[in-house]
């Protein structure tokens, strides 16, 4: 039923790690980030989303708490942990490293 | 890196488990709020309200379906859905507790059976010891010209005060008891007189009561006993207030301090335990002086390995040598792990294991057959509840989930079977331990962890295995036709019906394999029981009584006593004859090497190990054993008159073919060597075993021998003579010594307590009730399934009555399906057997011959498979009777109407 984003394997966790280095935010914070920094050229569903970020919390990269929103209301707050931190420099470095590869093949000229 | 991630997940995870409802709340407070913020957004937009909020839910790709993804996220959903399946897995059952108590009681009998079997297989093979830390556990023997003997009271002193390798040593010695304060209801028994230290030694604790004390070892305070366990059982009726009280042994009153454990009695061993006096145990008599011997066991030093014991055994075993023979290593102490005996097990054990394997591959095919009858009850069950399978498909829960729901559900039933099968096996550790020590003493069955475990893993094993193809099948549904159709049965009703008979066809081939295996022991133990013996064991009484240590030490005090009674004997009303010999048939025989004579001159004699016997006169006329040729010994045989001897036939033919024996000379090859005569031949008669195979024998006159035991045949006129002859004796004899009791018995009780025949009859027993069990079983799951088959075909039934068919037609149609079942049943068994005889052995082990094998019958016995066959066809007639009768009695307009 559910539809895979159209990201690729595993850079979604990238992107939400990295949007949460930059600040604790809420999950719709979050899907609003997500479209805004990326020119909605990235498409993440609001459904697949929170399975998402549930997954970074259970493994420990990101922590949540409960803490009033901007229009005064209640609601959970992510932020990066140790763990995260350091998740996030690795899949950095694995992205840096395929991107620049994918892009180095991209460019060669035909002969 | 791992203990930091830990240190985040743990919290989280058990969070979820026992805060579930309010991880649940901030689960669906956290997505209320992004709906929230959502709709406002689009209402920004000018959405109408209705509208901004169901764009909101759709954007989430279905709420419900999210949330489960975050669940399993947490990590801990398969152990929440276990739970929740359990919860609804017990629900289901109680709702059928007819199915549950009916699935629960046959896997609780085939569990049972088999969680017993291998309590016994464990106990008597797989086994270390009952003992503690049985591998620092030695025995010290004495090795004198290459034979292993048992040391004597001196060389365990030495090896007690001298060694430095052992934390105890400790000895036992042999003693009889009469027991009972009055002559006529006294009681020969086997006693052992161990050192105070020797229960410590092995680490036995008695069930009741204490260990001997230090002091016990001294004349004056060792009045005191432990009983064996089986003793006090037939005795004392396993009251336990008998610690503390006296009873009389050697008319002399002791006090019972304790009871051992149930394990450690034996058929043979002894009953009564009492302190070891070394001092006056070995001055007992003054011709055994020499020859009195005791066991020795020790117990390592936790730091000491086996062979260092042994050096240092072996030079304190030296000051026991001969100074002379020094050089020669004829005579030395050895010590052995205890272990060993374990590994070399002796024939008769090596009988007896063959044996529990038997049974334990029986109780084996006992509980596939249980498992079988619940795999088609479950499928009978899986079809009923098509509907709410379809219906729970339809609501979005996957294949997978389902399958895990109905294992969930009948691994609840096999684990439910498994507790009630702990609880039954506890309920009957007694009986089997009772029937598996007959046949090999120390064999119990004692409810342990390792009995527990096997329990819980066979029954989860055959959840798996038998739950796995009624889930399989129970989960696969096509929805539409389900939910469509009123009769839930009509669809997946064929190939579960198939699968069902199936199981059924597996239940009778195995039925088939069981039966004939037990037929061909049946068969053979009723061929050795009524083998052809040699001699007549009916109309004769036996007799004989054990000599105390104190008095009848001289060989001839002993040869006059017996002769007397003998004397006394013959003048009794009612008594034929009778004869003397110190082994009686079904007894077995001494052996020795002997030098004999070879028929042809100039060759010497032949030296070979032969079994011997020595007898009186009258012996073989008593037995009506035939002389062949040559004469019986008569009286003159005394002590002083000239040294003769009897061989039997298989002897004659064997040393002697073609000639007679009878002149020729045979002498011991040790002394005393004097030459013997041969005087007669005399026919064969098995003297061990009733099966055995017949081989050379010798007789001995017994005044010549003076052996150390002494027994009686008595024949009688008639069997009235039998009761009558059996009640005075002891009266009787009397006057010829009024201290002695005579214990009575008969040569149709000696066969039946022979050897062979004792390890048959456990293996029987059991058999026949795992046979017998297996039968119920059939008829149980052939009844269920016909029934179930005749319930889902009333429709066609009706059809087939409305069309005209008849009952009997009917009767036919539900009869003929059930045979063709049970007939490729009994085709698959058929070969089934035919292959698993295979293993049985068709000879005993050992030199005794005896044993568990395949006797007078062939591993093809056409009759065994025959009967078997029958049996099994009218078992499955009869259970298949009352389900066709139904079906010829349905009503087609009812029927019909059920549409």
């Amino acid at each position: 039923m559910s539809k895979p984003s159209d990201l690729v394997q595993g850079t979604l966790d990238l992107l939400l790690l990295k949007i949460l280095a930059l600040e604790p935010l809420n999950g719709f914070a979050v899907s609003q980030r997500l479209k805004q920094i990326s020119c909605d050229v990235l498409q993440v569903s609001d459904g697949s989303l929170y399975p998402a970020l549930h997954k970074l919390e259970q493994e420990g990269w990101i922590t949540a708490e409960w803490k009033l929103s901007e229009n005064n209301r209640r609601a959970k707050f992510y932020s990066l942990t140790r763990l995260g931190r350091r998740q996030l420099e690795k899949e950095a470095g694995n992205w840096n490293r395929l991107s620049s590869a994918i892009s180095h093949v991209v460019k060669l000229k035909e002969a | 890196m791992r203990i930091e991630h830990w240190l985040y997940t743990i919290p989280l995870r058990l969070r979820s488990l026992f805060r579930r409802n309010r991880v649940e709340q901030e689960l669906a407070e956290e997505l209320q709020y992004h709906l929230a913020r959502k709709t406002e957004g689009l209402l920004a937009q000018g959405m109408t309200s209705d509208d901004a909020r169901r764009a909101a839910l759709r954007s989430m790709d279905g709420l419900e379906l999210r949330k489960e993804q975050c669940r399993d996220t947490r990590g801990v959903n398969l152990l929440e859905t276990l739970l929740q399946d359990l919860r609804f897995g017990l629900r289901m059952l109680r709702k059928s507790p007819g199915f549950a108590a009916a699935a629960v009681l046959t896997l609780a009998l085939g569990i049972g059976a088999n969680t017993a079997m291998f309590g016994l297989v464990d106990s008597a093979f797989l086994r270390r010891l009952p003992y503690r830390e049985p591998q620092r556990l030695v025995h010290i023997w004495t090795l004198e010209n290459d034979d292993t003997h048992t040391p004597t009271p001196a060389q365990y002193q030495a090896v007690r005060d001298e060694s430095k390798s052992f934390e105890q040593v400790a000895a036992q010695g042999w003693a009889d008891y009469l027991y009972g304060a009055d002559g006529s209801l006294s009681e020969n028994l086997r006693g052992a007189l161990v050192t105070p230290n020797w229960f410590l030694t092995l680490g036995v604790r008695p069930l009741l009561g204490r260990n001997f004390r230090d002091e016990e070892q001294r004349v004056g305070q060792d009045g005191v006993v432990i009983l064996s366990y089986d003793f006090w059982q037939n005795r004392f009726h396993a009251d336990p207030s008998i610690i503390g009280q006296q009873i009389v042994l050697n008319r002399r009153p002791v006090t019972v301090v304790g009871v051992l454990p149930i394990w450690s009695s034996s058929k043979y061993g002894p009953k009564i335990f009492a302190p070891l006096v070394l001092n006056s145990y070995a001055n007992q008599g003054d011709e055994r002086a020499g020859k009195v011997r005791v066991e020795i066991i020790a117990r390592l030093k936790p730091d000491v390995t086996l062979s260092q014991s042994r050096s240092e055994v072996e030079v304190i075993g030296d000051q026991f040598r001969n100074p002379s023979a020094l050089a020669d290593r004829s005579q030395r102490l050895v010590v052995e792990d205890f272990a060993e005996m374990f590994r070399h097990p002796p024939p008769t054990v090596q009988n007896a294991q063959r044996g529990l394997w038997m049974t334990a591959v029986s109780a084996g095919i006992v509980l596939l057959i249980a498992c079988a009858n619940v795999g088609s009850l479950l499928l009978a069950r899986g079809v009923k509840r098509h509907r709410e399978v379809a219906v729970r498909t339809a609501l979005g829960s996957s294949r997978g989930r389902m399958i895990r729901q109905l294992l969930t559900e009948s691994t609840l039933l096999f684990l439910f079977g498994g507790v009630v099968a702990l609880i039954l096996t506890r309920w009957c550790a007694q009986i089997i331990t009772k029937l598996a020590s007959d046949m090999l003493s120390g064999a119990y069955l004692q409810m342990n962890v390792r009995v527990f475990i096997v329990s819980l893993v066979v029954s989860l094993l055959a959840a798996l295995a038998f739950g796995m193809i009624p889930a399989l099948h129970g989960s696969r549904v096509n929805l539409n036709e389900s939910l469509k159709d009123a009769t839930p049965n009509a669809p997946g009703g064929s190939p579960s019906r198939r699968l069902r008979n199936g199981l059924v066809a597996g239940q009778v081939a195995l039925g088939m394999v069981l039966l004939v295996a037990f037929g061909l022991l049946l068969r053979s133990y009723l061929h050795v029981e009524t083998s052809r013996l040699g001699y007549d064991p009916h109309n004769v009484l036996t007799v004989a009584t054990r000599f105390p240590f104190t008095r009848y030490t001289a060989p001839a005090d002993r040869a006059r006593l017996m002769h007397e009674a003998a004397e006394r004997l013959r003048q009794l009303p009612g008594v034929e004859s009778v004869g003397i010999a110190d082994s009686l048939p079904m007894n077995g025989a001494d052996s020795a090497q002997l030098r004999i004579e070879a028929p042809t001159p100039k060759v010497p004699p032949v030296q070979e190990e032969i079994w011997f016997v020595s007898v009186g006169p009258e012996y073989f006329s008593t037995l009506k054993v035939p002389m062949l040729s040559g004469r019986s010994f008569d009286e003159r045989n005394g002590q002083a008159s000239s040294s003769v001897a009897i061989v039997n036939e298989t002897f004659a033919r064997h040393f002697f073919p073609g000639s007679n024996p009878i002149g020729y000379h045979i002498a011991f090859a040790d002394s005393p060597t004097t030459e013997r005569e041969i005087v007669g031949v005399v026919s064969d008669f098995r003297q061990r075993n009733p099966e055995e195979d017949l081989r050379p024998l010798v007789y001995f006159p017994i005044a010549q021998t003076a052996p150390p035991r002494w027994s009686m045949a008595i024949r009688v006129r008639s069997a009235g003579d039998l009761i009558n002859v059996a009640s005075r004796i002891n009266n009787w004899l009397q006057p010829v010594d009024p201290q002695l009791y005579w214990e009575l018995g008969s040569l149709e009780a000696e066969i039946h307590d022979s050897e062979s025949l004792t390890l048959r009859r456990p293996v029987i027993t059991l058999l026949a009730s795992f046979g017998s069990l297996a039968l119920i079983l059939v008829i149980v799951g052939v009844f269920g399934v016909t029934s179930y088959s005749v319930a889902e075909r009333t429709r066609e039934i009706g059809i087939r009555t409305a069309l005209g068919a008849g009952h009997l037609k009917i009767v036919g149609l539900v009869l003929r399906e059930s045979l063709l079942v049970a007939c490729a049943g009994l085709v698959v068994g058929s070969l089934g057997a035919f292959a698993i005889t295979r293993f049985f052995p068709t000879a005993g082990i050992g030199w005794s011959g005896s044993g568990i094998f395949l006797y007078g019958v062939s591993r093809t016995d056409s009759l065994t498979y025959g009967l078997a066959a029958a049996l099994l066809v009218s078992v499955v007639l009869a259970a298949t009777w009352a389900p066709a009768g139904r079906a010829s009695r349905v009503d087609p307009m009812v029927a019909l109407r059920h549409e």
